[in-house]
């Protein structure tokens, strides 16, 4: 059975593996050790309550509990830009008009803004291929929304989420060619490099500080301002069908979008449920969902997917499954369909 | 001999010659003949005006008159943009700097401003391409002649637009990469079109936040600061007069302005006043000099052969008449530049 649980100091080994499998196209899993360790470490530390605000990032590993292995990773950060700054391209618009002179004309800019200081984020999202069957890429993604659901006195209101922009086969950013590389002479890549490894704030300050008027772009750049890279297209209608929204705000680099949230309105925040935990073994009869379903314990957070009827008042869990959430009978789990169509 | 003198009605039909022969670009000299005459009423009124140092909006328009022909034009005005703002681009440098990344990267931007708001400007400056340098000299230096003379009528700084680049049809390479884009009209059309407004008017549907240069196409970028191969004699007069191109250029086309301090220039310098003499032969150190009467509305200016004595400049009598002075008047005198 599949297992998400805060990650632990023992996951070391088991995460250098999945970095490994990653390869150098996820930043924010970079083979190294050394960085691995202290992300675990900040994570250990937020779950146990003894950090600020703006270091808590809470890690979550996906194990399959036959074997210990550890198949994924996925993330969320508390509170992004508190200690450094958060940056975006707000793509906004300009009118230039006069009625008089029988003018007018409508002109983007990407104002360059800090406006989601203080939000949630989802991030690190890394599934092993030998684990990318059976529901766990969405076990894995959505356990988050009932851990934000479960406390959300740890987060922001609202939800933030960078998809990543167009590239080409050689991680050639047309957005990055047209504006990053003026102000920057070093390639996407490395500048990717550098955000994924926290230097991004750095880089940031590098970038023009005045808005940008998108008509000045090559046309290449403009095409893709707020357009998604071909392999993130599914996790971004994963995402929109959570209820995430393109508000207009674009990476910095690749003018990926960023999609948002209102922590509370997020599907499967909003439609998740308590219920009293009920043992059967079997499972009555029925017409069955998947759901995922939490325990209620902060450090000893754990989320599972289980196919069961649709519960009324109780929720049916085998004891296998009761063993792996470590909740007994009459205890309450946290309940949401895993996908919108499966209502509660 | 070549005169110049303050703008008459009687000159429109001349000075519409002028503005068809000046062509594209020279935004201060409009081809048409309402705004022309509008501009000669507007400097006559200038001329009549009993200024103080509360400058305004007088404008003051000359001819060059040669055997009682206008050839050329040129005016100057005493508050640039007056009761509007003048807008410039700044070029400036932002420092990309990262002590971390070891990096540090110049980045040049073009701010519009208003800076030269207010200042002394000269403009509508025209003269047949065909005329003798000294033609071209006196035309343009006769302005600061003026200014001399009426020195309270105008400030401490002053300004001098110079076109920039643009091709035989009239495309703009500066004007393509950013003008165009909020008003997708080509320059000249943008001019005609908009020939019943101020410049001002234009400015305002301008980009207002600073324009990465990077960012523009390398033709336009290669505009910026240069000034169109017409432009290049009277750009050369006003730099050895002491003009600068510093930091300034023209929003639309991307060619310079010249800024200067108005005392720091040569003409005002250096020029000296005596009393004249009128003498049918001169001293045989005679030379051609810049000499102005110190009327205003009678303004009068010419290239003659002077030669000063004793503290006395001597002429001879058809000079005294083109300058409406007779002996025991006073007479402003400048040498020329290439002396």
């Amino acid at each position: 059975m599949m297992i998400i649980r805060p990650i632990a100091h023992g996951d070391l080994a088991g995460l250098m593996n999945l970095a490994r499998s990653a390869g150098v196209g996820l930043t924010s899993l970079p083979v190294n050790e050394e960085r691995l360790s202290r992300r675990i470490s900040r994570s250990v530390l937020s779950f146990a309550g003894e950090l600020d605000r703006a270091d808590q990032g809470y890690v979550f590993v996906l194990e399959d509990s036959e074997t210990g292995q550890v198949g994924g990773i996925c993330a969320l950060e508390a509170a992004v830009g508190l200690k450094e700054p958060w940056y975006n391209y707000r793509v906004g618009t300009i009118v230039h008009a006069s009625d008089e002179l029988g003018v007018y004309s409508r002109h983007e800019t990407l104002f360059l803004s800090n406006d989601h200081t203080g939000y949630s984020e989802l991030c690190t999202l890394f599934l092993h291929p030998d684990f990318r069957a059976n529901r766990n890429g969405g076990l894995l993604s959505k356990s988050r929304f009932l851990f934000l659901a479960q406390f959300p006195q740890l987060f922001g209101k609202t939800v933030v989420a960078e998809m990543r922009g167009v590239s080409d086969a050689d991680g050639r950013s047309p957005f990055w060619e047209g504006l990053g590389r003026h102000f920057f002479s070093i390639d996407f890549a490395e500048a990717d490099y550098l955000t994924g490894v926290g230097q991004k704030a750095f880089v940031a300050e590098l970038m023009p500080k005045h808005p940008v008027y998108v008509d000045f772009l090559p046309a290449d750049a403009q095409a893709v301002i707020g357009k998604t890279h071909d392999n993130t297209r599914p996790a971004v209608a994963m995402l929109e069908s959570e209820g995430f929204r393109y508000e207009g705000y674009v990476d910095i680099f690749d003018a990926g979008p960023t999609v948002q949230a209102y922590t509370s309105e997020i599907r499967a925040v909003k439609e998740s449920r308590t219920l009293a935990v009920k043992l059967a073994d079997p499972l009555p009869a029925g017409e069955r969902c998947h759901y995922l379903v939490s325990n209620e314990s902060l450090t000893g957070f754990r989320v599972i997917l289980a196919e069961a009827p649709a519960p009324t008042h109780e929720f049916f869990l085998t004891p296998d499954q009761a063993q792996a959430l470590n909740v007994q009978e009459g205890e309450h789990v946290r309940v949401v369909a895993l996908s919108p169509k499966e209502n509660v | 001999m070549f005169i110049v003198r303050p703008v008459r009605t009687a000159d429109l039909p001349a000075i519409e010659r002028l503005a068809v022969a000046s062509g594209i670009g020279v935004t201060s000299l409009p081809n048409n003949r309402d705004k022309l005459f509008e501009r000669i009423q507007k400097s006559a009124s200038s001329f009549e005006f009993e200024a103080t140092a509360e400058t305004g909006s007088e404008y003051y328009m000359f001819v060059l008159e040669s055997a009682g022909e206008v050839v050329g034009t040129a005016s100057i005005s005493a508050c640039a943009g007056f009761d509007e703002p003048f807008y410039s681009y700044r070029s400036e440098t932002f420092v990309h700097a990262s002590r971390t990344l070891k990096v540090n990267n110049r980045v040049h931007v073009l701010n519009i401003c208003h800076d030269l708001t207010g200042m002394v400007q000269l403009c509508g400056f025209y003269a047949d391409a065909a005329l003798e340098p000294i033609a071209a000299e006196l035309l343009s230096r006769a302005r600061l002649l003026f200014v001399a003379t009426a020195r309270a009528r105008f400030g401490r700084r002053i300004i001098a637009e110079m076109q920039g680049i643009h091709d035989d049809a009239g495309q703009s390479p500066f004007w393509n990469a950013i003008g165009r884009r909020f008003f997708n009209m080509d320059f000249l059309q943008v001019e005609q079109a908009f020939v019943g407004h101020s410049k001002t008017f234009i400015a305002e549907l301008m980009p207002s936040y600073p324009i990465y240069v990077p960012l523009l196409p390398d033709d336009a970028q290669n505009a910026i600061g240069q000034i169109h191969a017409n432009f290049e004699r009277p750009c050369q007069l006003l730099t050895t007069e002491g003009f600068e191109a510093d930091n300034y250029i023209d929003i639309f086309d991307g060619g310079a302005v010249l800024t200067a301090e108005l005392d720091r220039l040569q003409t005002l310098e250096r020029n000296r006043c005596y009393p004249v003499e009128v003498a049918a032969s001169l001293p045989a150190q005679a030379s051609v000099h810049l000499v102005c009467n110190q009327q205003v509305g009678d303004f009068a200016a010419a290239a003659i052969r002077v030669a000063v004595v004793d503290g006395v400049a001597f002429i001879n009598p058809d000079a005294a008449q083109a300058l409406g002075v007779s002996s025991g008047d006073t007479v402003r005198v400048v040498g020329l530049q290439q002396g």
